[in-house]
């Protein structure tokens, strides 16, 4: 929580902030919940005042607070709609475009071409829109060679190359902070209104796993909800505040079909962790499946209903793969505002996902 | 939403609305061309709008919800004196609608460790207290593994959506349905 610090031309001054303290009265949310009587008393000032301080305090630490017009209309002057450039996923996606403000997630076992399809989109993207994006790579799989792979496979002209790739902008990191501590710079950027930094419109994090699973030690458990859950935030944050879109990329993993992933987790910190035994949710799935079969999206319960779209990568069948090894299948697994369960078929081939 | 916001449009009045996101999947666009323009249209079978007509009622039931969004823990805390001051301004707000009551829980927990339902109570217990204050009425979502020990949190309505089949079909209450893009279709209708 915000504690509370001098404002300068209010009332809120180091010493008034002391008084306060004195008082119990520690953080933003302590003052605003306070009794203006009570405020009126310690400081000594009129109930004018200290109603002027609480709304000046609620307009800095508070929600942000428009009427759906408002909203309406931001989005008409600011908002965008972008294709991944995959036709038949583009097709079966119909007017559920990749959008500005919106976290979509891809998952997909290991190895099946996750990454390739983020490349591909990405490739797409730069293309069509000439706009840069932001790579965070916790793999360390990010290959500028494959990318000129992509770009010669589509007989893109040699003399461009170096354009688009200048506009993939990559950070690697190899940790769940480490993610967190890019999104808050390039937040921090966007504030301080620079320029490369605020014609970002699209990042992607490949994977996700890869940071959070370091932290299902049963020591790191919390600890790792409540950096998902600070992610969270904060993509949403900035996604609609500076319009921008957000594909995550997420491993799919199988579903339990007995017992807890972590049996000897009952020592966190309290007595009766019931809740706090299963913090991923990882059990809940025993009895659930999805139409890949017995796999579900890693990182649990709490992911579950974080992105606005999940996309699931997967194999054909063995028939199928015999025939075509390139063919992969892409499904719509959750999706707010279209249709769910349609798939549709696609390639990785050297140009990518096609 | 939408059918409570355009409840008296045609008497030219609008209940009002405030709107408390904390998972940030609403999609405004969608909400105004899809949900509000469906009701407008078959609520009354006996009056035919122009397009005028539509967009005006569209644009009254936006201007009409007032929507925080918040992205943290501490704002949401800040949002509830937000709403106390909002409704003491507007006679008008008849309801009040939390989308994803659950979000901050892990937030919460790492500052205090506590139980899923014990923090869905505290939160439940302040919505009780201020629609009985201001004789509001209000709608919330949350994760239903928050609700293990629900029976100490009385609920007047409780709306229960069950997972999705292979068919992507849901359950409402036992009742099958499925979503297009003008919201919840009931399958036994």
């Amino acid at each position: 929580m915000s504690k509370l610090q001098p404002i300068d031309k209010t009332e809120l001054s180091e010493y008034s902030i002391s008084l306060l303290n004195r008082c119990h009265i520690h953080t933003v949310s302590d003052f605003l919940n306070e009794k203006s009587e009570k405020l009126q008393n310690i400081l000594k000032i009129k109930e004018a005042q200290v109603l002027d301080t609480k709304k000046l305090l609620r307009q800095i630490f508070g929600p942000e607070k428009q009427t759906l017009a408002q909203l309406f209309s931001h989005w008409i002057s600011d908002g965008c709609l972008y294709k991944t450039g995959i036709d038949n996923l583009d097709s079966i996606l119909g007017s559920e475009s990749l959008q500005s403000g919106s976290i979509w997630e891809i998952c997909g076992s290991s190895g099946v071409g996750k990454t390739q399809l983020a490349l591909s989109v990405v490739i797409n993207f730069v293309i069509s829109k000439a706009l840069p994006v932001l790579y965070i790579d916790t793999k360390l799989d990010f290959s500028a060679v494959r990318i000129r792979q992509m770009l010669e496979s589509r007989c893109i002209g040699r003399n461009v190359y170096a354009g688009i790739m200048q506009l993939i902008k990559v950070e690697r990191c190899l940790s769940a902070q480490g993610v967190l501590n890019i999104l808050e710079n390039f937040e921090k950027e966007m504030e301080n209104k620079n320029a490369t930094v605020m014609n970002i419109n699209l990042i992607i994090i490949d994977s996700m796993p890869a940071a959070w699973f370091l932290l299902k030690a049963n020591e790191d458990q919390l600890a790792g909800k409540w950096l998902l859950s600070r992610l969270t935030n904060l993509i949403y944050k900035f996604a609609q505040k500076y319009y921008v879109a957000v594909i995550i990329i997420n491993l799919s993993v199988p579903i339990m079909t007995d017992g807890p992933l972590n049996k000897n987790s009952g020592d966190i910190q309290t007595q009766d962790s019931e809740e706090y035994d299963d913090p991923y949710g990882e059990n809940a799935y025993s009895q659930e499946r999805h139409q890949n079969g017995n796999l579900r999206p890693a990182l649990g319960r709490y992911w579950q209903s974080v992105p606005r779209l999940r996309l699931s990568l997967g194999y054909g069948s063995k028939l199928e793969l015999d025939k075509d090894d390139t063919l992969r299948y892409i499904t719509v697994i959750n999706s707010c505002y279209s249709a769910t369960h349609i798939k549709c078929p696609v390639h990785l081939t050297a140009k990518g996902i096609i | 939403m939408a059918r409570a916001v355009l409840s008296n449009w045609s008497e030219g009045r609008y209940c009002e609305i405030i709107f408390i996101d904390l998972t940030h999947k609403f999609d405004v666009m969608h909400f105004a061309n899809h949900h509000l323009r469906h009701i407008i249209l078959t609520q009354n079978d006996e009056i035919v709008l122009t397009p005028e007509e539509e967009n005006a009622a569209v644009q009254k039931s936006l201007e009409s919800i007032t929507l925080l969004n918040c992205h943290s823990l501490e704002q949401f805390e800040i949002a509830f004196t937000e709403l106390e001051d909002l409704i003491w301004h507007n006679n008008n707000i008849g309801l009040l609608v939390i989308d994803g009551l659950e979000r901050f829980y892990w937030e919460d927990c790492h500052q205090r460790l506590q139980r899923m339902s014990t923090y869905y109570k505290k939160w439940v217990t302040k919505l009780q207290q201020i629609c009985q204050e201001h004789n509001l009425s209000c709608c919330f979502t949350v994760e239903s593994s928050h609700l293990k020990t629900k029976a100490e949190v009385i609920i007047d309505y409780e709306l229960k959506i069950s997972k999705k089949d292979a068919n992507g079909l849901s359950k409402l209450n036992n009742r099958i349905f499925f979503t297009d893009e003008n919201g919840i279709n009931f399958v036994d209708e």
